[in-house]
């Protein structure tokens, strides 16, 4: 009967810690979802495909990497989200190229060739007519267009280290890439998105 | 202060600011994408519980800790002394194992009436 007893009392705890297991993973995901969402809306610039994403890196930590450290948690979930993010993008460019050999739309001769988002941004002192431009006076909409109009790896590198707060060495797994090329990459966002948004400091 | 201290004071400042902004920008975001934010959070976590490791997980501590209140309740001294004879207990063991010894104990009655049986007629 003892030995019942303690087993029962055994299962609730077992149950009370699968409970707080869940807890741990629905409060990092909580956490993360709205950045995570804006990040994949940033590459990839559209809203329903930010969120089919997000969804799907919110599904893959929490079937592969739910039993992981929850320290790990943040580094696997961007690098999970960082990888869909490149599918989407290497499958849009399929999709385009055969668009194109269709005669329906633009052509990229492979993902590499992309345009440079830089210089297809829009450029709000180039292309803004006055109403526009008073818009855009807005500086969260003027740092989104900036950041959106950042290079992948850089935008990825400024959004993990200055959003999402990690450190360079976490950064660097969730990129998948050298802690060298983290800071070089961030440092060249900065510097880009000084020289863009400048004047909105001003 | 040296001018790249200058440079990285003015970059720290210029990303709080930036990272302000964004911040900002999140309390913005409409309902419906809320909303399938949220649904894709428990489509995520419902898959969590569904796997057998994540809950295995969970279990294995409990089990261990289980197992080994068992084996010190099996070996505890004063467990022994309720403890059958090694010999009988491998006699029931051996019953239990042999499905035709066993119907004969269940039918034990019935062989001692004819043991009984037997008896009479020899006397």
């Amino acid at each position: 009967m003892k030995s019942f007893n303690s087993s029962a009392s055994l299962h609730v705890a077992a149950e009370e810690k699968a409970l707080e297991s869940t807890a741990d993973l629905e409060r990092f995901l909580a956490d993360v979802e709205q950045r995570a969402f804006r990040m994949a809306r940033f590459a990839v610039r559209d809203t329903d495909d930010a969120l089919d994403i997000v969804q799907d890196a919110m599904i893959r930590l929490a079937k592969g990497y739910a039993d992981r450290p929850t320290t790990e948690w943040s580094a696997l979930f961007y690098r999970i989200l960082q990888n869909r993010i490149r599918d989407h993008q290497r499958r849009k460019t399929v999709r385009n190229r055969v668009m194109s050999w269709m005669g329906h739309g633009p052509s990229a001769s492979s993902a590499d060739d992309l345009p440079d988002p830089v210089e297809t941004a829009p450029d709000p002192a180039r292309d803004a007519d006055p109403a526009q431009r008073l818009m855009l006076a807005d500086a969260g909409d003027a740092l989104e267009r900036a950041i959106a109009g950042l290079p992948r790896r850089q935008q990825e590198a400024f959004l993990l280290r200055a959003w999402e707060g990690m450190d360079v060495a976490e950064t660097a797994k969730a990129m998948g890439c050298s802690q060298g090329s983290v800071k070089t990459h961030y440092s060249r966002a900065v510097h880009a998105l000084r020289a863009q948004l400048g004047e909105h400091q001003e | 202060m040296s001018g790249a201290d200058i440079n990285r004071e003015g970059d720290d400042t210029f990303v709080r600011q930036i990272k302000a902004v964004l911040d900002e920008g999140n309390a913005n975001l409409d309902a419906r994408v809320r909303s399938r934010l949220t649904q894709a959070r428990y489509a995520a976590l419902a898959q969590a519980g569904d796997r057998p490791e994540f809950w295995l997980r969970q279990w294995a501590p409990a089990a261990g800790v289980a197992a080994a209140a068992v084996l010190a309740v099996l070996m505890w001294p004063g467990a022994r002394q309720h403890e059958q004879p090694p010999d009988e207990a491998l006699n029931d063991l051996e019953i239990v194992l042999d499905g035709e010894n066993l119907d004969l104990f269940e039918d034990l009655d019935f062989y001692e009436w004819v043991d009984a049986d037997a008896e009479v007629t020899r006397i």
